[in-house]
């Protein structure tokens, strides 16, 4: 796998925002009967003005694409910041931040809508 | 939120990869077919709501004023297609903080993943957040 150092951008890259029906999938594949994710009238009911994107969505896709950049990792640690609707892409982004001497590498993250709204943030790490 | 729940152990429970749930995993965030290997994490809290581990019910959590805060895996190895794991849930803390428009709530929950000789292969803290 690469190896990369401090400073090293990892991923730079935009998502394209999900469909309704990716939603949907999504809930199906994490087995998660949170109507917030499918019902509109539900997701108005709870002060949102659409169905949301899942947070563990933007998990999972920063787990993936760093996995193919990295291998596998050690620790993957987000915060969800604001809420995703539909069709609303997701730039993501990676910097390491250090290299420890062992061969840890750490790495912060981010995900940005188009509006600039920070919609995730956390950190990674792997060897 | 009921804080007393602190602490609180549920009873261990198991999961299982499935290659069908795994793929509607992957095309909800834009990959077709049934990926190589088991994603990431797919390994998610949600997998004991049915199986006894209901967090919203147990914590007394109406959905409607639920809000999801993050996530953290720490991995040992990856997951293997056609191994099931243990897993043991627990409320590991719940803080209650005034907000501008009232009280929130905020859950960490911890998932502990274990293989059938008992190793680790995952950690998950799901947080959980309740407004009043």
């Amino acid at each position: 796998m690469e190896r990369f150092s401090t400073g090293a951008i990892v991923l730079d890259t935009v998502v394209q925002g999900a469909t309704r029906d990716r939603i949907a999938l999504f809930s199906q594949g994490t087995e998660d009967p949170n109507p917030i994710h499918t019902d509109k009238a539900f997701a108005e009911s709870a002060g949102f003005p659409d169905v949301l994107q899942q947070g563990p969505m933007t998990t999972a896709h920063f787990a993936r694409l760093l996995t193919r950049r990295a291998g596998p990792l050690n620790s993957l640690d987000i915060t969800f910041k604001a809420p995703v609707f539909p069709e609303e892409d997701l730039h993501l982004t990676a910097k390491v931040d250090s290299v420890a001497s062992d061969g840890l590498v750490t790495c912060t993250l981010a995900a940005v809508k188009d509006d600039g709204t920070v919609t995730a943030v956390g950190t990674a790490t792997w060897k | 939120m009921n804080i007393e729940k602190q602490g609180m152990v549920f009873p261990p429970y198991t999961v299982a990869p499935d290659r069908r749930l795994a793929e509607l995993f992957a095309r909800g965030i834009g990959v077709e077919g049934v990926p190589e290997s088991v994603p990431p994490t797919y390994m998610i809290f949600l997998r004991g709501e049915s199986v006894g581990a209901n967090l919203f019910e147990e914590l007394d959590i109406p959905r409607q004023k639920a809000l999801h805060g993050g996530q953290r895996y720490d991995w040992v190895r990856p997951v293997k297609w056609d191994e099931t794991l243990q897993v043991t849930a627990r409320v590991k803390s719940i803080i209650e903080k005034q907000g501008k428009s009232g009280r929130v709530w905020f859950a960490d929950i911890e998932f502990a993943y274990d293989d059938i000789r008992g190793q680790r292969v995952l950690t998950e803290i799901t947080r959980l957040i309740e407004r009043e």
